[in-house]
């Protein structure tokens, strides 16, 4: 059920058309696993294939997209806001990477934590990283072992 | 005319909002919602002449929504903005009396070509 693909370059490129719709300046491609993302938002994905999609950024890099998107100071963000940009930014990826995958499936709401995310027993579809204003990105699509989450 | 933007989160309502002021839609009430339940609430109370809806959103989806306003006897202009825009989507929302999806991300252009018809 999960033996499906999507590719590098379609993450990225599903990455890079929302940042330059939202977040003005374009992003840089950046190279996966440079840098331990400290805050992450997360979507599953469930149906006819399962998964979760997993965008994270360092705390000062979801500042900055919040700060774009609200369009207000880093420093006037509360903590709210943050995972709010971040989340929208993991629901936006999520349901355009859903778009391209096998259905009918439905699309969870955005789950933001702070450390590393635990995805056990998952395997490892597509990644991909963004630099923007100093900050990576990491953008990853995880399926679900078989047989689960359908 | 009065516009009910219903999304559970607060980034997406502004960007919608400021969307709207590119597209050129200058000089509408803007209402918020916050998720289903309380755009239900809000179109009793505001009657705006469109929403703007998020599909998912806790507590009351935008297709339960949708169809929760239609069953009521509700006709107001209905179109979803959302991240989903899968064809099986589109064919739901339709289905249920949606005027149109917009995928996210979108253009001022997007909204323009959905919402002439209707605001002009």
């Amino acid at each position: 059920m999960n033996a499906v693909a999507v590719a590098d370059t379609d993450l990225l490129a599903i990455a890079g058309d929302m940042w330059a719709s939202y977040l003005g300046d374009e992003p840089l491609p950046s190279i996966p696993g440079f840098v331990a993302p400290e805050v992450n938002a997360t979507v599953s994905i469930v149906g006819g294939w399962s998964g979760v999609v997993v965008v994270g950024a360092s705390e000062l890099g979801a500042g900055l997209v919040g700060s774009a998107l609200l369009q207000v100071p880093v420093d006037e963000l509360t903590s709210t806001d943050v995972d709010d940009a971040l989340g929208e930014l993991a629901n936006i990826i999520g349901g355009n990477v859903k778009s391209t995958l096998p259905g009918p499936s439905s699309l969870s709401l955005p789950v933001v934590s702070r450390g590393a995310v635990r995805v056990d027993r998952a395997v490892l579809l597509a990644e991909a990283a963004l630099e923007w204003y100093g900050e990576n990105f990491e953008i990853s699509v995880w399926a679900a072992p078989e047989g689960e989450g359908e | 005319m009065k516009i009910l933007i219903a999304d559970d989160s607060k980034v997406m309502r502004q960007i919608v909002t400021r969307t709207l002021r590119q597209a050129g839609f200058d000089g509408h009430d803007l209402v918020e919602a916050v998720d289903g339940s309380d755009a239900f609430d809000k179109v009793r109370s505001e009657a705006p002449d469109l929403v703007l809806s998020d599909w998912n959103m806790p507590n009351m989806t935008g297709i339960e929504l949708l169809d929760r306003l239609r069953s009521s006897g509700s006709t107001v202009n209905f179109g979803f903005v959302t991240s989903e825009g899968s064809p099986e989507m589109r064919e739901r929302a339709a289905a249920s009396g949606a005027l149109f999806l917009i995928a996210k991300p979108f253009t001022p252009e997007t909204f323009r070509d959905a919402l002439d018809p209707i605001l002009d």
